[in-house]
């Protein structure tokens, strides 16, 4: 390749994942006047935001994506092209013999949540705060600064019989916490998926895509990105799994931290306390995934009316989910695992064929790597089993109206989105690694200890608050040093 | 006709015979109310890792026969397979000890150390002095501020787990945690590792030392400073309530009736004790009777003493250690998650005390008395003291073969509720309440849970101030 050429293929940005954040920042900066280049692994763009047909006439979109925060919804125009979120009821806790529905009024939860994520979009240079009881209280605490050293049920405490299993639940949806232990109360902060969209999360997805394409980025599916090359000291291109080069002024990667930095780095390109801090952060995968095509509506004795767009929890109990959380420490499989349902059939009929209906089934406290070895079929089968098994004490005869099952494990979702230990979180929600520790650099925000490269994905400070914030807080960032002459 | 007294202190711990021995000596008439019969130390306690050594030079404990047994317990880790890490004062010992288990951990343990140490020293005029930690930590360079910041939000367990290798070096540096009453697994229980090297005893940063005759041997030595300050006693006093009178604080009345008049009064009860049991309901205030319904802690820590006919085999080198008995990191995380769940944990942490060869002959004459603090336990009804003895013989006797125990007595375990807002907050928080003329002076002033005396210190202080100006109004 000739020097005039690499000019001419030069980027003003390149963005290495087309998930939500990803696309989200390619249609900030396009929007910008930039040259953007977005570079994805997969045949299609979108990253969690799928949805698939995993049996005839099923479609069902595994991953469940956090809220996208208000003002960015209308920044990136996703209502133009076709984002369409249906309201689903609140939450409900399922038992063979009660339900209880959650509180019709907002938990104090709610409202810092919302503080949350609008605080993850908030302008830089604001920086996210830092947790710091040091300072003198000039600006306002942070939402939910008080549950930094708070547990899940003390927060919780006070709620009416059941509420407390149900929102504790809620918070710890595909995931392992300890509900007594001190610090897990960030969980209520960190949404799981909120809301249905029309055609699944997969319209979302479209419809990010959309916008990226409609303000001028380029996608590029198919292309896998395997090293990031710096040039004195910055990052200056990307090397292509076919060994293509792309120079571009700036990279925003949406891979977590270990994957972006761990695996696209030669490890002498990083400076060894850099290579030893990503290392001892926390990554560990607990979510399972079981798609469930049901040829009937299920039914449940004495439920209202619109149980099955509520998001489920099957049988929450504090005492099983510490249990679950003990054993997915120690790579076992609990014999309760927290099991989570959500019809979207039900709220978008079009998932599935006339009559028939998609259950979701997120498994919590599932360990990526067992302590006896590698996941295993039979090991599937028993996690796939005992998880039918409850839903079965819930609804009476759903077994017999089963079409066809498909379970998304740990690997699987490593495999599938390139998330380091199968964790969609990018990263264990802990006080430590949360707002300005996440990812800990020492410069708080989308920044990154080589130049040039931004992180925008699950790893860092705003994705456990908003689906999308995280890629739009990255472009402002690239956007401002480009003004100031940072970037060359 | 009541007794007239310029200070009272009640509760006769080591706290309160501190606090009226430095009134005394400040020339305040002041009286001790402990309702027990006799003044003696907690039970079973022998060891003490935060006294503050300028009490001890202030009272001249020396000369009121307090002396030490040992100065400076070297920690000892045995493991299940034999082998032996001792932790010790001689920097070459420790390093050789380390090497055994692993290489990286002797390089990294000098330099914990000497972060730890400088970075604690520099907090001690939180811990030390009460100033407000925003006070301390503007006045640190960048880096230590950032290592303390992250300290505050993170867990000994991940702390350590960044920073070494070996199960053995972890779990025995993650006992200072526990012993601070934190799960090492909790956020912000790495601030008590700091907590912990900054204590200093016999004039040794970070020491743990043994008093002749335990904590009672301490408890005695005070009792004599505290009457040759001329500071009466009162044991079998218990205090019923506060009186007020006039819009101010009056004095104390006694179970018995009697009336005793005191316009400064020093509580060594936690601040919900003295506010919720002693104080007249109307004089808190609603905030602070608000803030003082914080969930009660679910885990605790026991004391057994085991009584010995003879002494046992310590095997390589236990002798006159403090012996450590966690294998791992998870060790700790598996027991917590049991007691926090009201289970007995299967394999708690266990600390011992082992005495010198010498002290433990001279007290063999009678029984030796062998105490062992095991963390963590349930509290209320989940305990359960057979299991527990059962349990904790069958552990010693794993790392101690003829460990035959004639006797074992269990004690009732302590609630620990440690927080790191308390570690984080200046004396004036924890030492005054909403009542002027009562302080606080217990253990629940102190930053953490220890014998230290500084609560005491700093509220004697508070209340010698407070007379001086009482005194010229």
């Amino acid at each position: 390749m000739c020097w005039s050429e690499s000019v001419a293929e030069r980027y003003d940005a390149a963005i290495i994942g087309a998930g939500a954040d990803g696309l989200a920042a390619a249609a900030l900066l396009a929007r910008a006047g930039l040259r953007v280049m977005v570079l994805e692994r997969h045949g299609e763009p979108g990253g969690r935001l799928v949805t698939r047909q995993f049996h005839p006439g099923y479609f069902a979109s595994p991953f469940a994506a956090a809220p996208i925060p208000d003002p960015l919804f209308w920044a990136l125009d996703l209502a133009r092209h076709g984002a369409l979120l249906a309201p689903t009821a609140p939450a409900a806790a399922l038992w063979p013999d009660r339900i209880v529905t959650s509180a019709p009024t907002p938990l104090l939860a709610e409202a810092e949540r919302r503080r949350a994520a609008a605080l993850a979009h908030a302008r830089l240079p604001a920086p996210v705060p830092r947790w710091n009881p040091f300072a003198r209280r000039v600006r306002a605490a942070w939402p939910a600064e008080s549950w930094t050293h708070r547990a899940l049920v003390e927060v919780l405490d006070g709620q009416e019989e059941g509420q407390a299993e149900l929102l504790a639940a809620c918070a710890l949806e595909g995931r392992a916490a300890d509900p007594l232990a001190a610090g897990s109360a960030l969980h209520l902060l960190a949404p799981g998926g909120a809301g249905v969209w029309r055609g699944g999360l997969g319209g979302l997805g479209a419809a990010l895509a959309a916008s990226a394409r409609a303000a001028g980025a380029e996608l590029a599916c198919g292309l896998e990105v395997s090293e990031i090359k710096c040039q004195s000291g910055r990052a200056a291109s990307l090397t292509l799994a076919d060994g293509t080069q792309i120079a571009a002024r700036a990279i925003i990667s949406t891979l977590d931290l270990k994957r972006t930095f761990l695996s696209l780095f030669a490890w002498s390109e990083l400076p060894p306390p850099v290579v030893k801090q990503i290392g001892n952060f926390r990554i560990a995968g607990a979510g399972a995934y079981l798609l469930v095509a049901l040829g009937a509506q299920p039914q449940a004795k004495n439920a209202p009316a619109d149980l099955l767009r509520r998001p489920l929890q099957v049988m929450p109990d504090l005492r099983r989910m510490v249990e679950a959380h003990a054993a997915w420490r120690g790579g076992v499989l609990a014999e309760h695992l927290p099991l989570t349902l959500r019809f979207e059939s039900s709220v978008d009929p079009g998932l599935a064929p006339i009559g028939a209906a998609v259950m979701t089934v997120t498994i919590g406290c599932v360990p990526h790597t067992l302590f006896d070895g590698v996941w295993t079929h039979e090991k599937r089968d028993l996690l796939t089993a005992r998880a039918l098994a409850a839903i079965e004490q819930v609804f009476p005869g759903l077994a017999a109206s089963i079409v066809a099952v498909e379970l998304i494990a740990p690997p699987d979702i490593e495999a599938l989105l390139g998330a380091t230990a199968g964790d969609l979180q990018g990263g264990e929600i802990a006080p430590d690694q949360m707002f300005a520790f996440r990812p800990g650099f020492a410069r708080p925000g989308p920044y990154t200890p080589v130049e040039g490269l931004y992180l925008a994905g699950p790893s860092s400070a705003a994705a456990p608050l908003a689906t999308c914030a995280a890629g739009a807080i990255a472009a402002e960032a690239l956007i401002a040093d480009l003004r100031a002459g940072r970037l060359k | 006709m009541s007794e007239r007294y310029d200070a009272a202190v009640i509760g006769g711990g080591v706290s309160g015979l501190a606090a009226v021995s430095l009134l005394a000596k400040a020339g305040l008439r002041a009286v001790l109310l402990e309702q027990a019969t006799t003044l003696s130390g907690p039970a079973g306690e022998p060891a003490l890792r935060a006294l503050d050594p300028r009490l001890v030079k202030e009272l001249g404990l020396a000369r009121h026969g307090l002396k030490f047994s040992s100065r400076d317990l070297a920690l000892a880790v045995p493991r299940s397979g034999g082998q032996l890490t001792v932790l010790s004062r001689d920097r070459h010992a420790t390093a050789r000890s380390l090497a055994a288990l692993s290489p990286v951990d002797v390089a990294a343990f000098a330099a914990f150390q000497r972060e730890f140490a400088t970075l604690a020293r520099a907090l001690r005029r939180t811990w030390w002095e009460g100033a407000p930690a925003a006070e301390t930590a503007a006045r640190l360079k960048p880096a230590q501020h950032d290592l303390l910041d992250r300290l505050t939000v993170t867990s000994a367990a991940c702390f350590l787990a960044a920073r070494f290798e070996s199960d053995a070096l972890k779990a025995a540096l993650a006992f200072a945690a526990a012993a601070c009453g934190f799960s090492p697994s909790e956020p912000g229980s790495a601030l008590a590792l700091l907590w912990s090297a900054a204590q200093e005893m016999c004039g040794l940063q970070g020491a743990v030392a043994v008093p002749r005759g335990g904590v009672g041997g301490l408890v005695a030595a005070l009792s004599q400073a505290a009457e040759a300050a001329g500071a009466t006693l009162r044991p079998g006093a218990t205090v019923s309530r506060l009186t007020v009178a006039d819009d101010r604080l009056a004095g104390v009345e006694l179970a018995a009736g009697e009336q005793i008049a005191a316009p400064l009064i020093l509580s060594t009860l936690s601040r919900r004790r003295t506010l919720e049991g002693l104080a007249p309901t109307a004089r808190i205030g609603l905030g602070a009777a608000q803030a003082l319904r914080r969930p009660s802690p679910r885990t605790g820590c026991a004391t057994l003493v085991f009584g010995l006919n003879r002494l046992p085999d310590f095997g390589g080198g236990l002798a006159n250690k403090r012996v450590v008995i966690a294998e791992r990191l998870e060790t700790y995380e598996i027991a917590y998650t049991a007691a926090r769940l009201g289970q007995m944990p299967r394999e708690p942490v266990l600390e011992l005390i082992l005495p010198p060869p010498q002290a433990a002959a001279e007290q063999l004459s009678s029984r030796l008395l062998l105490s062992v603090s095991v963390w963590p336990v349930p509290l209320g009804d989940a305990f359960d003291r057979d299991a527990l003895a059962r349990t904790v013989g069958a552990m010693i006797e794993r790392h101690i073969p003829g460990f035959a125990a004639a006797s074992c007595d269990v004690l009732p375990p302590l609630a620990a509720a440690p927080s790191v807002a308390r570690l984080l907050s200046g004396a004036a928080e924890r030492i005054e309440t909403p009542i002027p003329g009562l302080l606080l002076c217990g253990d629940a002033a102190e930053p953490a849970d220890a014998i230290s005396g500084r609560a005491a210190r700093q509220a004697a202080r508070l209340a010698v101030l407070l007379h001086r100006k009482g005194g010229a109004r």
